[in-house]
């Protein structure tokens, strides 16, 4: 009964730290998680991400920021680098919901959209292959086919890049893999019309929708 | 009426006869424009652009009926950039440049990103951007003959000029020498080196403008400041934080620029959906607000939609901007842009107060025909009275 009360708090307390955006307060607290034997799943998705929820609400309310996105983000991403390493010492691995590769695309570096998705499909449940900034179609091409990822997530900032995004879904066309993966986009100059025109599967305006056009897109 | 008069009714909210007109683009779009108009052998002899470093010939600002003109001071004489070899350079800014695909991104070498101890920031600021802050020594030896003497020929002949200041101005500095993540962090959780470094730009950026005043002042009619605060969607902070942090530096700026020079008028530069916070820059004393992207934030309360800002805003601000580069221009057609710039001029320029400009430079991924066509359609469609 102690160790439920303990662990209950320890969870309250992994969330609220996500939820106020404190990196160090959210190690502490997944190194808490572990001392106290929390199973995984539960620091993740009774902890974690129930902190980022807030988080969420508090930037659609216009509360909070892309400053507390990248903070939460951040947190998020320490905190799953100390708890997941010892999944096995756990004995519990968290059942994947799905693999995705995921970049910003050829000839453009911007970076921070595309980690915050990054960080917020991790948190989510998925394996994410996360290959950086400035990608190349043959790079994509290649994690796919090494993964077998179901999801393809691109990223652009610049409309003069955003073309790139078209380049690499005829790549996967070529190759042969455009049915067996769904492609989604995000990035400010696009939108739901240019992801219908070059032939992707979603488009989310930010972190928060791509999880949610990922977890819808997965179902089908 | 000569441009610069055309220019200052607008900001000051008086209807000249047309709407007055400014450029903004890329290298690449230059070209683009040049190539459509088959300009050969021109003499490019205007400095574009500080960033860019490029020069534009006076056949186009007259072909495009422009009424501001850039000018820029050049850097000391014996300052020569460095290039390393991984292929980046030092830019016309003196930050350290890479060009990834068509861009040169400056933020990929922040010299102070690992300062954690805000009492070591001070001297690794002066230390470790020593060649680029030489750059906006007020002391250090310029020609500056030949500038003044093209400034000079620029306002006799009527344009209206403008240069930028220091650094882009205060906002966007701090976080190229932190690191983006960084600044933002620093802004939030590490409030004193946050605000060192805030103060460690402003004495750079106020003492250069100084002296561009004093030596340019005279024909200047604007100076653009400001800086980035916000993404498509929202801001990158709160208002809270940019108030705090920044009211009281930009107050002083902007009172030592209008005590100086009384007729300079001083224009934000600031991209994205940055709604929340165009009071604070209107009570600042800021006279325009570029580049207006109308599609930032849309359906957000952070919306950048001209028709409502020139709504709440259209008395106390003057809108620099808002012709669409995001989706019109380079996905639209010669329609669709006709319909654009009937459509800005129509929400911003009634009563004065509107600069048509692109939303932001235009980019390699618009042609030469469509730049040219939005200021073909800014002509036809922008002489006072606007009655359609």
């Amino acid at each position: 009964m102690r160790d439920e009360v303990k662990m209950k708090e320890i969870l309250e307390k992994l969330k609220e730290s996500i939820a106020n955006c404190d990196i160090e307060m959210t190690k502490n607290m997944a190194k808490e998680a572990l001392k106290a034997n929390i199973p995984l799943s539960e620091a993740i998705f009774n902890g974690l991400v129930k902190g980022l929820e807030i988080v969420g609400e508090k930037y659609e309310k216009g509360e909070y920021f892309l400053a507390e996105l990248i903070m939460a983000g951040e947190a998020m991403h320490e905190a799953l680098n100390i708890l997941i390493p010892k999944q096995d010492i756990n004995k519990e691995k968290i059942p994947s919901k799905g693999k995705i590769v995921i970049g910003t695309v050829e000839g453009d570096i911007h970076d921070i959209g595309k980690s915050l998705v990054s960080n917020f499909l991790r948190a989510a449940g998925y394996e994410v292959y996360d290959l950086g900034v400035d990608v190349p179609s043959e790079k994509f091409i290649e994690k796919i086919k090494e993964t077998n990822a179901n999801i393809l997530a691109l990223s652009a900032l610049l409309s003069t890049t955003m073309v790139n995004m078209a380049k690499v879904i005829e790549a996967l066309k070529k190759e042969g893999l455009r049915d067996k993966v769904k492609v989604i986009i995000g990035g400010a100059p696009c939108d739901l019309e240019f992801a219908r025109k070059i032939g992707a599967d979603g488009y989310g305006k930010d972190a928060y929708e791509a999880v949610k056009i990922v977890n819808e897109l997965i179902k089908k | 009426m000569i441009p610069r008069e055309r220019v200052i009714k607008a900001i000051e909210h008086e209807e000249p006869d047309r709407v007055p007109m400014s450029l903004w683009l890329t290298k690449e779009a230059y070209e683009n424009i040049k190539n459509y108009l088959n300009y050969k052998d021109i003499e490019e002899n205007i400095l574009w652009a500080s960033d860019k470093s490029f020069y534009i010939s006076k056949k186009l600002i007259k072909r495009l009926n422009l009424d501001i003109v850039q000018i820029h001071l050049p850097p000391p004489i014996d300052y020569k950039p460095k290039t390393w070899p991984d292929g980046s350079f030092e830019g016309p800014t003196g930050f350290r440049t890479k060009k990834v695909g068509l861009y040169y991104e400056y933020t990929l070498y922040p010299t102070l990103s690992d300062i954690e101890d805000v009492s070591d920031l001070e001297d690794k600021f002066y230390e470790r951007n020593k060649r680029q802050l030489y750059l906006f020594d007020p002391n250090a030896p310029r020609d500056i003959k030949p500038t003044i003497k093209q400034a000079k020929e620029l306002y006799e002949e009527g344009y209206a000029l403008s240069t930028f200041s220091c650094l882009f101005g205060m906002v966007e500095a701090p976080w190229y020498y932190r690191g983006l993540k960084n600044w933002l962090i620093d802004l939030v959780q590490r409030p004193k080196i946050a605000r060192k470094m805030i103060e460690l730009v402003s004495k750079v950026v106020i003492e250069y403008d100084k002296f561009v005043i004093d030596t340019l002042g005279e024909y200047l009619t604007e100076i653009i400041g400001g800086g980035d605060v916000a993404t498509q969607n929202s801001m990158q902070y709160s208002p809270k934080i940019f108030r705090e942090y920044f009211g009281e530096v930009e107050r002083l700026y902007v009172n030592t620029i209008k005590k100086k020079a009384p007729h300079i008028k001083l224009c934000w530069h600031g991209c994205g959906a940055m709604r929340p916070v165009i009071k604070d820059i209107i009570e600042w004393g800021y006279d325009i607000l570029n580049p207006i992207q109308p599609y930032a934030g849309l359906n957000t309360p952070f919306s950048m939609d001209p028709a409502s800002l020139k709504e709440e805003y259209g008395d106390k601000i003057c809108f620099e901007g808002a012709i669409d580069v995001q989706k019109t221009l380079p996905r639209g057609t010669l329609k669709d842009i006709e319909k654009e710039v009937k459509m800005r001029i129509k929400q911003l320029a009634p009563g004065g107060g509107y600069i048509l400009a692109p939303s932001h430079n235009f980019q390699a991924d618009t042609s030469g025909e469509k730049i040219v066509a939005v200021y073909d359609y800014a002509i036809k469609y922008g002489k006072y009275p606007i009655n359609f």
